[in-house]
């Protein structure tokens, strides 16, 4: 006899009823149920079987690790809340268009029909559907003089085990890049992974007179650490740098020609924010360290930088946000680093009031970066004025005003740490204003502001009145 | 370059003098430089001199990437950069330096035919033997052209090149040609040269020599980048069908480019000749 659970069931099971977002994973019953719900939570129950059903290549070893806190349900409130989350972990393994769970009264061992059925026992099913071995995507771009098409291939779950590989290629009338990566998460613990790519994308600096086309080959190894976050790399870069234009100033000239980067480097992170773009509280350190020469290659140096972000919640949904960013590039030996391991500073994500990564040391209008930098920001976020579009659209916009200060520069190494902060505590740029900001999805955001930049010195380019920015990273 | 940017550059190079700081920036010299660019180099350095001009040089092992066009030499004069001989002829003649002012017309022309003579065929020459006889691509041209480069990018950018090259003569219809036809087509360069040279010390009047196949002979003699080559046979071609030459150019082209008497390269080119 089938029973199917969501005709008795406050919390909503049936797979299609359910969001993504795990803040709704253990949902608040309804208060008219609370009575009936109390006997539910009663009742103990014991979970004999767990089916997965529509399995195709899916290895089932990979999916045990998934499923298996649903055997320790106790009762039935339990059975439904763990199915519910084996649910989401089958869907973040990426492998599945959907996932319907059912839940129904055990009926034993199914070759001797009936026998070893618990009158509490239950069965939970998982009905998978597997997506498509393969999948495809094509589109065009026309930008600036310039146009490009995009050939993407997925191939999801290709091996049975959540492994995944991606190919995408572009194929443009100025330059071509391709991308290869394949993904291995450890089964049972999918933050666990290791990712390889190989790939040559080709960059265009402006603000550096620079072109540079990147030919690597990458390993990197997730993993978590209690509540943080790591990962380390091997990365080998063949690069190449050139002029942008025949302009450019000799000092960005003499940078031109090819060299390999072969680097180890480890980044750590610990996330406690609630949001990654308009967090309402939490804090965040991202650590990242990088090694290169170690391994072989032409570039040797050690690069350090660090990211800080708290926030705090105030009075009226209005959010105080504190960042500060620093860095620290030290070449190895006897190399001068290049141009295109150094810093950069400045521009609508960063220093803003400033043009995009123009501040600090340059040559002939070049931007040439620094080997050491910091940034520090204040902001105060606050929702529109007269909250329009109140819990809707107008919850993608937020105004803010903000103090942005920061330094970049070259250190003489030969000194002491003390001449290195005076260094770095001279020539302070910083900037104010206020601006709208508006959330894209959970990852990117847009700006336009109105800045004042303050403490301008000769070579900087400022970006007085209004500015529009946009990006994923910000201080 | 294309005639707009030329133009603009001789607008420009009319109005500065000529600096002293004036640097001319080639492939190390030891162990980089091959026997083209080697050539093409002193062709520059000899034409600044006889102009007057003075010149700093740099070794660079991205020299070649660091040139606008792609090719060595280049120099960097005041805040321009421009490479090739024949657009550095150019500027300095839009600075006002020329040496063939005393030239009538018919003389130009001819002197611009044997200076394409010399270009297309003896430059070709060098580079055909330097990058499409495997012998001397393999021992000498790939392991000199990336030695400044860390394994694997010195075998990539090498094979890069090479493969560049052997395109290039392809597409110029050298690519079937064996190693006997290019000494022959030297053989002939060789000679066409000489003819026009006769006795006379000068191809042309006494300001002007033609520098371009002053500094191919030169390099075709003994010195470090070319006496690698594996097969000698191209010096002792080049070297025995301008053996009339040398006496006219090489030596006159020596005591240029190198004028204060380098004399142990000089002693090793008279005893060849």
């Amino acid at each position: 006899m089938w029973c199917v659970v969501h005709s008795l069931d406050p919390l909503p099971m049936h797979g299609r009823d359910l969001g993504v977002n795990p803040d709704d994973m253990i949902e608040v019953p309804e208060p008219e149920h609370a009575a009936k719900q109390e006997i539910l939570e009663n009742k103990d129950v014991v979970v004999q079987h767990v089916n997965i059903q529509g399995l195709g290549r899916t290895k089932e070893d990979l999916l045990g690790h998934e499923i298996s806190d649903v055997f320790h349900a106790k009762n039935l409130i339990d059975v439904m809340k763990k199915a519910h989350m084996a649910r989401q972990k089958l869907l973040r393994l990426g492998i599945f268009k959907e996932v319907e769970v059912l839940i129904d009264t055990s009926e034993g061992d199914r070759l001797v029909l009936g026998a070893g059925a618990l009158p509490n026992g239950l069965d939970v099913i998982f009905e998978v559907t597997e997506v498509k071995r393969l999948t495809g995507s094509y589109n065009t771009m026309v930008g600036n003089n310039e146009g490009s098409m995009v050939l993407g291939v997925k191939l999801p779950n290709m091996l049975g085990r959540a492994e995944k590989m991606t190919f995408q290629f572009s194929y443009g009338t100025k330059e071509t890049s391709y991308g290869l990566s394949f993904f291995k998460p450890q089964p049972g613990c999918f933050e666990r992974n290791l990712v390889l790519n190989l790939y040559k994308v080709t960059g265009q600096f402006p603000w550096s007179s620079l072109k540079e086309t990147d030919r690597g080959l990458s390993a990197e190894l997730n993993f978590p650490v209690g509540r943080s976050s790591h990962t380390v790399k091997w990365e080998g870069v063949w690069r190449e740098l050139g002029c942008l234009a025949r302009s450019a100033s000799f000092a960005v000239r003499e940078e031109s020609g090819h060299s390999l980067k072969s680097a180890l480097s480890h980044s750590m992170s610990v996330d406690s924010r609630n949001s990654a773009i308009f967090p309402n509280r939490g804090a965040l350190l991202r650590i990242n360290q990088e090694l290169a020469g170690y391994t072989g290659g032409d570039a040797s140096f050690l690069k350090e930088d660090f990211e800080l972000q708290f926030n705090k919640h105030l009075f009226l949904d209005s959010v105080l946000s504190a960042s500060l960013w620093g860095g620290m590039l030290y070449p190895l030996g006897g190399h001068s680093s290049c141009i295109a391991d150094r810093f950069y500073l400045g521009g609508p994500t960063s220093v803003r009031g400033f043009g995009m990564y123009s501040i600090g040391p340059q040559s002939e209008g070049d931007y040439l970066g620094g080997e050491a930098y910091w940034a520090g920001g204040l902001h105060l976020y606050t929702p529109l004025p007269f909250r329009p579009g109140k819990g809707g659209f107008g919850d993608l916009f937020r105004t803010h005003f903000f103090l942005n200060a920061g330094n970049l520069c070259n250190l003489n190494y030969g000194e002491g740490p003390k001449a290195h902060l005076q260094k770095l505590a001279e020539c302070l740029r910083w900037s104010y204003g206020a601006g709208v900001v508006l959330r894209l999805g959970n990852i990117a955001r847009l700006e336009l502001n109105y800045c004042v930049p303050m403490g301008v010195q000769s070579g900087d380019r400022i970006c007085d009145g209004v500015q529009f920015g946009a990006g994923i990273r910000f201080l | 370059m294309s005639l707009a940017a030329e133009a603009f550059v001789s607008q420009i190079a009319a109005v500065e003098p000529w600096p002293e700081n004036a640097t001319l920036y080639q492939p190390l010299k030891d162990d980089q430089i091959l026997l083209s660019d080697c050539a093409s180099s002193l062709a520059v350095q000899t034409y600044l001199r006889m102009c007057g001009l003075p010149v700093q040089v740099a070794c660079k092992a991205n020299a070649e990437y660091m040139s606008p066009s792609g090719k060595v030499p280049f120099v960097h004069v005041g805040n321009q950069v421009v490479s090739e001989l024949g657009p550095i002829v150019q500027f300095t003649k839009a600075k006002g330096h020329s040496l063939s002012d005393g030239l009538d017309d018919v003389q130009r022309a001819e002197m611009k035919a044997y200076m394409e003579l010399v270009h297309n065929m003896l430059l070709t020459a060098e580079l055909y033997v330097q990058w499409c006889d495997d012998s001397t691509a393999a021992e000498i041209s790939r392991p000199r052209y990336s030695s400044p480069y860390s394994w694997p990018l010195n075998h990539i950018l090498a094979y890069q090149k090479q493969w560049d090259v052997r395109r290039k003569m392809k597409a110029i219809g050298w690519g079937g040609k064996c190693l006997e036809q290019v000494y022959e087509d030297v053989s002939q360069c060789c000679q066409a040269l000489s003819q026009r040279l006769g006795t006379q010390p000068y191809f042309f009047n006494k300001q002007y020599v033609t520098f371009l196949s002053h500094s191919h002979a030169v390099r075709s003699l003994p010195n470090k980048a070319s006496a690698e080559l594996t097969n000698p046979r191209v010096q002792i071609i080049i070297a025995r069908t301008l053996s009339e030459l040398v006496h006219h150019i090489v030596l006159p082209a020596r005591a240029i480019i190198y004028p204060q008497g380098q004399d142990d390269r000089l002693g090793v080119s008279i005893k060849l000749s």
